[in-house]
């Protein structure tokens, strides 16, 4: 029946004349329901390239095949499988329903320093099978068939991937966009709920997750194994509890893990455009390219994928996919690098000189940076945007929040555009195929509106410069009038030697007076620290995790700090510039509400950790100087143990008695000497 | 080098800490090295605290203490007014800078050293329950104790017959068993102590830089190899012990047995995996009990304790070269290890042939001259 179906959507198709068809495998298509070959069908593509359009539409069917299931599969069970595929016909043929829940949204806000925020948001939605049958036909439209099939193979409910590069000075720039929830740590970070039936086969599956990704994003997720993976506590719950949703086949386990040391670049950008509806030929995405946002001071691109089945029927759960890129961009940074992509020193009639002071031909003192800035889209990315995505179920939108007072902004383009305001914020809606281009222009760009400030600041540092030892030092403060719940969410590496018993808190005020210096021993400790989740490392198997949960009280700071032992790595573990040091991942800091609800979540830098080093060149020398010693050692005293003691005269005695010696003798004599 | 992962303070407090804590430091993760009995007696003695109290201080002291007593007597008991004065043992070894840093090290080892010196006294006594028993405690703390059994074996195999050796090895297991059956109810019903505690002194699983041989040699060796050398570095130690018994041990003569044991003190220093400075305390304390071997060694004690201590000046001179200034590289460190090796190999090579010639001269006294001056003696 299913077949029936598959064969007239290939009919339907054929005789739409605008479309140009394009099927892969077409000869491998079957035509008869009783045929052995329904089974080779792995994949079906059918493309539709609507050129009245300008824009591509992309529409997948695979049959899921799988080959053990098939094995055992019957014909006759194949036929009177229920028919889930009918609904999506109708979506699937509607010609005038271009629109596919998917939307995109860019916003754009100036910053101190001039610095302008730029983010990027992508949302797909898709209607899944939680449990799908062997013999199901699996639709992906707007949602990536990439992606779905490796959350299928994986049984993975929820999936997490964050890419960031950069330093976020929260200080500068206030609060993480979007509560900290679609930012990451410098490095990759890679989190999951995978449902399995025991924690070993849902470690396999994770393991299997890690190494597709890693393919897909061209990074190293294919190095996560136990020694860095973590089951977090108190943070990175499920955004959805499917369990209390719908009756599960099996548990939600959920895996943590970070690469700290990944540098993120274009051919991890290129990939997570791959996956968006529009590919980026169309919509906001057409901004994005890899040779210019990695100039960015800080950039974090996020990927989320969530399984809702909120309506409780395990057949009809909507996978959501949120992708979003968030950066910060310097602006007249990346302007002089339009300027002069090799940095050359600046000429001397270019000199801001600060004339009211020593200013001839030699003598030049500079004046602060410039408030004034002029730039586009063209200036900072290099394009203007293509187009408003037509695929989307809502319009592409752009938003600026900034201080239309001080800066004007000019919206260039040969569509009409109509702008709106929401929450304060100047709007538009990208509904044609032109290009779009966004002029800002200011005298003052210091005058911006109001950043949000954080609702704490916090870092992680390390001490002590030896190389066997070291601590850890975290600096929390709380600027806010109430008591805050923060958790602190640590995983270092097993050659860090973590002494817990070590813990101190030391409790100073907003002057940075000291109130209390609190020592694990003291009984005050659990005023401050409420409970510690600690999983000790285990060499070369497990990480060190631990997680702190703290109450902060109102205007205070709180140090707390940690010392450990560096263990040495054998040769062959140490990277090739072991002395370039270790990255530790950031450590996170969340704050929680008392329902343990996280609000604000936010990572520190990276620590660079120096191990003790052997010397590489020296490993023949070493071997052979410890086994001279052992073997010297060795033939002395074997040589006291067996060997006869005699005077020195029996010893002579006997010498002259060798057959040696008596052949010596005898050729001496025939010599006549 | 005053304290290894098996035996380091700072780590028996964090498992102090993790156990008070409710969390068994022997089922989660690697951080302790202790045997669990010793880990429960110092969280008694501290009262579950981290931060030292009076009884931690009054232990070591303890330990210090009856070590030095246990050097007396077992100096009266076999030198009788040969061997030095009691005074002067206790000056030595109350004095020595080795016990004094192994003291302020807080090291663990320094148990170990006092149970080794009293199986010592406890044999010279007679004793010879006692001694096992005490054997089977200090093996179960550092595990190559046991070395020690074989010479006191065939001791009691040469003076006593068979059955009383069976007797002994039957007495020295059912402890051994005994002290691993409190351990395992101790650890929450677990045997992973026994992987903890012995299996990463044999497989040498946590690398630090010490003083002995081990360390660079298997940060170095290629992984291909490391388990055949692993195999060869713990039978080396093991090696020399029932061959030194065989040649030294004679009918009733505890000097002999006192020197085996001694020399194979010195030989499992120079062959452990982790050792470290409370080892050097046991064995350079206990030279003072062979005054009468002094006479025909080729460097005089006093030579040797110089050579020490320049050596042990310099490898913490090296460690913060190589550690702290990085100034210098891990070669330095090995190179003074080595040295120390070699400097231990030399005293004990000298100690035998001393042994060897004081013995030759006992069994040969009719043949000593007229002028009383003895024979030098050789080896063919």
């Amino acid at each position: 029946m299913k077949l029936g179906i598959l064969g007239l959507v290939l009919t339907a198709i054929v005789s739409a004349e605008k479309s140009s068809l394009n099927l892969n495998e077409n000869d491998k298509i079957p035509t008869n329901i009783d045929s052995e070959n329904q089974l080779n069908v792995e994949d079906v593509s059918i493309e539709i390239a609507d050129k009245d359009e300008g824009h591509e539409e992309s529409i997948l069917i695979e049959i899921n095949t799988d080959a053990n299931a098939a094995a055992g599969g019957d014909d006759n069970d194949y036929q009177a499988q229920p028919d889930v595929t009918e609904a999506r016909e109708v979506r699937f043929f509607n010609e005038n329903e271009k629109h596919y829940p998917n939307s995109e949204y860019l916003n754009i806000k100036p910053l101190k320093g001039n610095n302008v925020l730029f983010s990027f948001n992508f949302d797909v939605n898709s209607t899944v099978k939680l449990y799908p049958e062997t013999n199901d036909i699996l639709y992906y439209d707007v949602f990536p068939k990439s992606v779905g099939s490796i959350l299928k193979s994986s049984n993975a409910r929820e999936l997490h991937v964050r890419f960031a590069h950069g330093w976020y000075d929260s200080e500068l720039n206030g609060k993480l966009v979007d509560n900290g929830f679609t930012t990451g740590g410098t490095g990759v970070e890679l989190w999951a709920s995978i449902e399995a039936n025991s924690k070993e086969e849902a470690f396999e599956n994770w393991v299997l997750l890690a190494n597709s990704l890693s393919g897909m994003f061209c990074s190293s997720f294919n190095f996560i194994d136990k020694s860095i993976t973590t089951t977090p506590e108190k943070l990175f719950a499920n955004d959805v509890e499917l369990e209390e949703q719908v009756a599960l086949e099996g548990n939600i386990y959920r895996f943590r893990s970070a690469l700290p040391r990944e540098p993120i670049c274009t051919e991890n950008l290129t990939p997570f455009l791959k996956l968006l509806p529009t590919k980026a030929r169309q919509g906001i995405s057409t901004l994005l390219s890899g040779n210019k946002i990695f100039n960015a001071e800080w950039s974090s691109m996020a990927i989320d994928v969530v399984t809702d089945c909120s309506e409780g029927d395990s057949n009809h759960c909507q996978q959501s996919m949120k992708q979003s890129i968030n950066m910060i961009l310097n602006i007249p940074k990346i302007l002089d690098r339009n300027e002069m992509p090799i940095p050359k020193p600046t000429p001397g009639a270019k000199l801001r000189c600060d004339e009211t002071r020593l200013f001839d031909a030699f003598n030049c003192f500079p004046l602060p940076p410039s408030k004034e800035l002029d730039f586009s889209f063209i200036d900072l990315f290099g394009k203007q945007i293509e187009g408003g995505s037509l695929l989307g179920s809502e319009p592409t939108k752009v938003c600026l929040d900034i201080d239309l007072d001080n800066w004007s902004v000019e919206m260039r383009t040969l569509a009409p555009v109509s702008d709106f305001y929401e929450d304060s914020k100047l709007c538009f809606y990208l509904t044609s195929t032109a290009q779009y281009n966004i002029a800002f222009n200011t005298k003052d760009a210091s005058s911006i509106n109001s950043v949000e400030a954080p609702p704490f600041y916090a870092s992680r540092s390390l001490s002590s410069y030896s190389q066997d030892n070291g601590g850890f030092r975290y600096d929390l403060y709380n600027p806010g009038y109430e008591p805050q719940k923060i958790v602190i969410f640590e995983t270092l590496p097993w050659f860090v030697r973590l002494y817990m018993h070590t813990l101190t808190v030391v409790v100073t005020d907003e002057n940075g007076n000291t109130i209390k210096n609190i020592n694990v021993n003291d009984a005050e400790l659990s005023d401050y620290v409420k409970e510690i989740v600690y999983n000790p490392a285990i060499d070369r198997v497990a990480p060190t995790h631990f997680e702190l949960s703290i109450e902060v009280p109102a205007h205070t700071k709180l140090k707390f700090t940690t010392n450990f032992d560096k263990a040495m790595l054998l040769y062959a573990e140490y990277p090739p510039d072991a002395n370039h040091g270790f990255e530790l991942q950031p450590t996170i800091f969340a704050l929680i509400d008392d329902n343990s609800k996280v609000e604000y979540i936010m990572r520190t830098t990276t620590s660079l950790l120096v191990l003790p080093t052997p010397d590489f060149s020296m490993p023949y020398n070493v071997i052979i100087l410890t086994l001279t010693i052992m073997s010297v050692t060795f033939g002395s005293i074997f040589n006291l143990l067996v060997k006869k003691t005699v005077t020195e005269e029996e010893a002579e005695k006997h010498n002259s008695e060798r057959p040696l010696e008596k052949i010596k003798r005898k050729i001496r004599g025939i010599l006549g000497k | 080098m005053f304290s290894t992962p098996v035996n380091s303070y700072r780590s028996l407090n964090e498992g102090i800490f993790l156990l008070s804590n409710n969390l068994n430091p022997y089922t989660n993760g690697e951080i302790i090295h202790h045997p669990p009995i010793l880990l429960w007696l110092f969280k008694i003695l501290k009262e579950s605290n981290i931060e030292d109290n009076f009884n931690t201080d009054l232990f070591y002291s303890l330990m210090d203490l009856l070590m030095c007593l246990q050097l007396i007597k077992i100096n009266r008991k076999v030198n009788g007014k040969y061997g030095f004065s009691s005074l002067k043992i206790a000056c030595f070894h109350m004095f020595n800078p080795f016990t004094l840093l192994t003291t302020f090290s807080k090291s663990t080892h320094i148990i170990n050293n006092l149970l080794v010196i009293s199986v010592s006294s406890c044999l010279v006594q007679d004793k010879f329950e006692a001694a096992i028993i005490l054997l089977g405690l200090s093996s179960y703390l550092t595990y190559y104790s046991w070395y020690l059994l074989i010479p006191i074996c065939y001791y009691l195999y040469v003076n006593k017959g068979i059955s009383k050796v069976i007797k002994t090895k039957i007495l020295f297991s059912l402890t051994l068993s005994v002290l691993i059956g409190i351990s395992y109810k101790l650890s929450d019903d677990s045997f992973n102590f026994i992987n903890l505690c012995y299996s990463t002194i044999l497989r040498f699983k946590k690398i630090t830089p010490n003083s002995g041989l081990w360390w660079y040699f298997f940060t170095e060796i290629f992984e291909f190899f490391n388990d055949f050398y692993l195999a060869v570095f713990n039978i080396y130690g093991l090696i020399f012990v029932l061959p030194l018994s065989i040649r030294f041990i004679k009918s009733n003569e505890k000097m002999n047995l006192l020197f085996v044991l001694w020399i194979c003190v010195g030989l499992i220093n120079f062959a452990k995996s982790y050792p470290i400075f409370a080892d050097y305390t046991l064995f350079y304390s206990s030279i003072f009990l062979f005054k009468k071997y002094y006479s025909n060694l080729k460097f005089s004690p006093v030579i040797d304790y110089l050579f020490l201590y320049v050596v042990l000046l310099q490898a913490p001179t090296f460690y913060v070269v190589w550690m702290v200034l990085s100034s210098g590289n891990a070669n330095f460190f090995y190179a003074i290890g080595l040295t120390l090796a070699l400097l231990e190999s030399i005293i004990l090579s000298d100690f035998i042939w001393s042994f060897i010639q004081s013995e030759y001269y006992l069994n040969h006294k009719s043949d000593t001259k007229e002028d009383n001056v003895p024979p030098k003696l050789t080896q063919i």
